[in-house]
């Protein structure tokens, strides 16, 4: 830099408006802290919204916060933190001039976001396989679903004998659903449904059992019988059902079995379409539901085998390759049905390890859930966008202070990058518990 | 005019300084990527100039364009819904009219609040003269203030991208809805920004990155003014348009970042459909209101602080005579940028929030009153028994004070309940926010323009034609405008491509005065322009004892040629009047901004 040239008693690093280091480093310091209350700012909108939707709806978050991981999310939260303590060691490090633990500790700065955001993928990758995405991918989203035509596995809509697309309804919206929140809430995550008749007789009349499959089925009948409910009936028509081609037996079932076509029909008989639709979502789907829908048939026609064994807990049909496009003007005011909470009484939300399920939550409550993963999708994106950032400031020090950029006397860089990274840090330590941690 | 033909300009002590090249910062060094890779804060504000110059005339073109579109809207909506009258006879169908209409003040309101007002007066005048101010050499963080540049660049682009597609869809291409032009207003409400098929989520995308670009440079101003200030300047011998820049970047800090996330949430909501301000999806649209007025009510302080602060400096310097009741200004900024925060809720009367946050609301935007009002008489004070030089910056300084005050008063039947209901989206609306935006900021920063051109480029612009300039802006602005309260109170709603025969007169004078206005702005740009070949300028043409006079015009690459020291910057008898270069100059031998005191001449 020319600029300074005239100046000899300034160093290379302080810039030619600045009298001394220390002036530039407090200024240094100041503009990032200035910047940091930006960040906090920008992220307390969302924070704000979050207290809104809270607020409004507390069953919603007790209710859809079961779907993340606590323990993911909380590996996550100890990475963070030790990766901050070994950041403000290695702004300890180019303060006192160690050049070999300053590189160090940037590394494993650098090692604990890659961490980070490798368990972000396996949360994500989970939560996209069971249709909880983000927007109007989301299982949840009201009526986004029944707007769509189904599709097979290639993306291809099912047409029916006319050449016409068969529409995915509103029950079958449902019945994923069903099968979704059992298979995660309480297969996944341990909680044991509330109400365990009722919804006994719901997943049954959704289906839900019979698309469980291995042991699954098996650790499935036995929490129901532990929770009082008489399992044999359904345990009898899969074992009928079973031995076409395995016993359910073999603990590990074999996953060919699922393109056959047998498998799924375990409640056949307490299921014929019209009744079992018709009561297990009361009349929820009476303008949607189309009475001639034969689940069972559907899981019959779709092919499934090209599936890999470990791809998905999830049955692809009906949803295999649909894209999620809703018209918003589409029956807002469409009268909804009551709901079975009108029989069953309010949910209890006294006790965490318990979960109500989807269909037996109010109404205005089944339309909401979806917002409690776009105010997570939102909030987590947004704060892995300033993980990587922050990895990326991370990478620039390190690659510096290889070089030796950093003196006792300079190193306002690995400062700021220090405290960059430590507010990303403590985004991620209020979001966890506000999202993960909900009772 | 002899002076002007000899290529000399003078020194802070009067004596004639030759010109070599290399010895100011506009011919420090040549060629395009000199100027645009400079960390030179006064080239920054240069290149600022131009870009939110360009800003102004694009968001001008569509003011004019749709105050001619009401001109020739002579039909009456209610008895003939299809027809349209004027010049374009049968040609175009009512529907293409009212469409062309929506975007027009779309991009009209769009450009001119977020490329223009929010960083004219901050980014051009602010950043030429908040380090001459401070006797700095720049501000604290020259590349960041590069990066705002090009933010501001980029911001821009986008929308200019949205604007030139609605212009082509206008002549029969057909464009992708993405870059359709944009027909929402500038406040994007949901949820018709969710349905409309215009290119909401690139403009949006545009004001997120001018968003940046007003973070930036706020931040580099508040580690600025608390950092590099000289020795022997403290809080309260601060030149006013520091105060009054320091709480702007304080709002630019803590507002903006909400508008970003805003903004990033209708994205989402646009390209997804996150449906958090849906309420068939279980959202709320209000809650876009809120969040949207939360950054944007402050946002218009941002706009009207710093001419706040310009105000100040031209007044007081004008009228030789020390600022009346300093601290009463200085606090009355912050106070301003405080009370800000509080009073969003005050665009949402008719929002359907709740009755008990509209009377609290109406409560706390009356206090904004206070704060300006103190402003107000303070100037007032300060004028009198001065010294009032009326030159072409005090014209708009005072021109300034009755359009703020006519816009500040108007701006109370707004804020009490029972009468905003009644103007609510009406004309009256209108009128009073253009008359702060416009009569106040703009008047703001053609007086602080006018007032900084000397240092800036060294020349003097023409007096005779700054006073013609001046006039014609100030008589069609209050003949564009002042009619517009009487269209208001008459029922005449915002935002409606049409009217019927009782609004016709109000309308057609507010287009002639529009007219008016837009000739006068012309002749202030060719004044500036001219004055290229105008008299060069002395050191210290006004008087002012801010420090950015204490240095030759145009400033040296590095600002001074010593360390200047802070003084009253409101103490103006040490200056004397020279009537040979038709400027002011001190006693070499006592002049307390320099330490060394030295006369090398």
């Amino acid at each position: 830099m020319s600029d300074h040239d005239h100046d000899h008693d300034h160093p290379d690093y302080l810039a030619h408006h600045f009298d001394t280091p220390d002036q530039q480093f407090e200024a240094g310091k100041l503009g990032m802290w200035l910047f940091l209350v930006t960040e906090v700012l920008m992220f307390g909108g969302l924070f704000c919204l979050y207290a809104l939707w809270r607020y409004n709806q507390p069953e919603v978050f007790v209710y859809a916060h079961g779907f993340l991981d606590w323990k993911l999310g909380a590996t996550n939260t100890a990475i963070l933190l030790a990766s901050s303590f070994t950041m403000a060691l290695a702004v300890r490090a180019s303060q006192l001039g160690q050049k070999g633990v300053l590189v160090g500790m940037l590394a494993i700065t650098l090692l604990g976001g890659f961490g980070f955001l490798g368990i972000k993928y396996v949360e994500y990758t989970s939560k996209f396989s069971h249709h909880l995405g983000p927007g109007k991918q989301n299982l949840y989203y009201p009526h986004a679903l029944s707007q769509l035509p189904q599709g097979d596995l290639q993306g291809e809509p099912v047409l029916d004998d006319n050449d016409n697309p068969v529409m995915i309804t509103r029950g079958m919206q449902l019945d994923e659903i069903a099968f979704v929140e059992f298979e995660v809430l309480a297969l996944g995550h341990g909680y044991a449904p509330e109400r365990p008749q009722a919804t006994f007789d719901q997943y049954r009349e959704a289906g839900v059992f019979g698309r469980l499959h291995g042991h699954h089925f098996e650790d499935a009948m036995e929490l129901f019988s532990d929770l009082g409910v008489d399992v044999s009936g359904v345990v009898a028509a899969h074992a009928a059902h079973g031995g076409d081609g395995h016993g359910h037996g073999d603990s590990h079932g074999n996953e060919d079995a699922h393109t056959e076509e047998g498998d799924g029909h375990a409640d056949e008989e307490s299921h014929t379409e019209d009744e079992a639709h018709g009561e297990s979502h009361a009349a929820v789907a009476h303008a949607e539901h189309d009475p001639a829908y034969d689940y069972n048939a559907e899981l019959a026609r779709v092919p499934v085998a090209g599936e890999s064994a470990s791809a998905s807990k999830v049955t692809p049909p009906p949803f295999a390759g649909t894209q999620l496009v809703s018209d918003f003007a589409h029956d807002a005011d469409e009268a909804h049905a009551p709901t079975v909470l009108e029989t069953l009484g309010a949910p209890d939300l006294s006790h965490s390890g318990h979960y109500l399920p989807y269909a037996m939550q109010p109404e205005a409550v089944q339309r909401r859930v979806h917002l409690f993963f776009q105010i997570y999708y939102c909030a987590t994106g947004l704060h892995a966008i300033h993980v990587i950032i922050g990895m990326g400031c991370i990478t620039w020090v390190l690659a510096k202070s290889m070089a030796g950029a950093f003196t006792p006397e300079y190193n306002v860089p690995v400062d700021i990058v220090g405290l960059y990274w430590h507010i990303v840090d403590l985004i991620w330590i209020f979001l966890f518990p506000l999202l993960y941690l909900i009772h | 005019m002899t002076v002007a033909d000899k290529p000399i300009t003078t020194d802070i002590y009067g004596q004639p300084v030759e010109p070599k090249p290399g010895d100011n910062y506009i011919n420090h060094s040549k060629g395009i990527l000199s100027w645009a890779l400079t960390l030179d804060h006064k080239r920054i504000g240069l290149m600022y100039l131009v870009a939110v110059l360009t800003a102004f005339a694009l968001g001008g073109f569509f003011a004019i364009f749709l105050r001619t579109m009401l001109l020739f809207s002579k039909y009456s909506n209610v008895k003939n819904p299809e027809a349209v009258g004027g010049m374009f006879g049968d040609s175009i169908g009512a529907a293409a009219w009212n469409d062309f209409y929506n975007q027009a003040f779309t991009l009209h309101g769009a450009i001119m609040v977020f490329m223009f007002i929010i960083p004219a007066i901050p980014a051009v005048l602010g950043n030429f003269a908040l380090p001459l101010q401070l006797g700095a050499k720049d501000v604290a963080f020259p590349r960041l203030n590069l990066m705002s540049f090009y933010c501001w660049l980029g911001g821009s682009a986008l929308l200019a991208m949205i604007l030139f597609g609605g212009m082509l869809t206008a002549l029969g291409f057909d464009m992708p809805a993405a870059l359709n032009g944009l027909d929402t207003g500038w406040t994007f409400y949901t949820p018709y920004s969710v349905e409309t098929k215009t290119g909401v989520v690139l403009a949006t995308l545009g004001a997120f990155i001018l968003g940046f670009s007003s973070i930036l440079t706020g931040l580099n101003f508040i580690a600025t003014i608390h950092m590099l200030k000289p020795k022997g300047m403290g809080w309260f011998n601060m030149p006013l348009f520091l105060w009054a820049s320091y709480a702007t970047s304080v709002i630019q800090i803590l507002a903006t970042p909400v508008l970003a996330i805003t903004l990033l949430l209708l994205v989402a909501e646009n390209l997804i459909g996150i449906g958090v301000f849906d309420p068939k999806l279980g959202g709320d649209p209000v809650l876009f209101q809120h969040f949207f007025w939360f950054y944007s009510h402050p946002a218009v302080y941002i706009m009207i602080l710093p001419g706040l602060g310009v105000v100040s400096e031209i007044i007081s310097t004008f009228s030789r005579k020390h600022v009346f009741g300093y601290k009463f200004i200085a606090y009355s900024s912050v106070a301003i940028a405080l009370f800000g925060f509080i009073v969003w809720g005050h665009h949402m009367f008719t929002s359907g929030q709740s009755a008990m946050l509209n009377a609290i609301f109406s409560l706390l935007t009356m206090s904004v009153a206070i704060p300006s009002a103190i402003k107000v008489f303070n100037w007032l004070a300060t004028m009198y028994h001065g010294k009032i030089r009326v030159e072409t910056p005090m014209l708009y300084g005072m021109g300034f004070i009755w359009l703020f005050t006519i816009g500040g008063l108007t701006g109370l039947f707004l804020a009490a309940l029972s009468t905003d209901i009644y103007f609510h989206d009406t004309y009256f609306v209108v009128a009073h926010f253009h008359y702060v935006m416009v009569g106040s900021t703009l008047f703001a920063f053609l007086g602080g323009m006018y007032y900084w051109f000397p240092k800036m480029f060294g020349r003097m612009c023409n007096e005779r034609w700054g006073r013609i300039g001046w006039a014609l802006c100030f008589v069609g602005f209050n003949a564009t405008f002042f009619i517009q309260f009487i269209a208001g109170t008459q029922g005449m709603p915002r935002r409606y491509a049409t009217y019927g025969d009782d609004y016709a007169i109000y309308h057609h004078l507010s287009t002639g005065g529009s007219y008016i206005l837009t000739i006068g702005l012309f002749v202030v740009l060719f004044n500036w322009l001219l004055a290229k070949r105008g008299k060069r300028a002395p050191a210290n043409p006004w008087g002012g004892n801010q420090l950015e006079w204490h240095t030759n015009s145009p400033p040296p690459h590095l600002n001074f040629d010593y360390d200047p020291v802070g003084t009253d910057p409101y103490h103006f008898h040490d200056w004397k009047y020279d009537e040979k270069i038709d400027g002011y100059v001190l006693d070499p031998d006592h002049d307390p901004s320099n330490p060394t005191h030295s006369s090398a001449h």
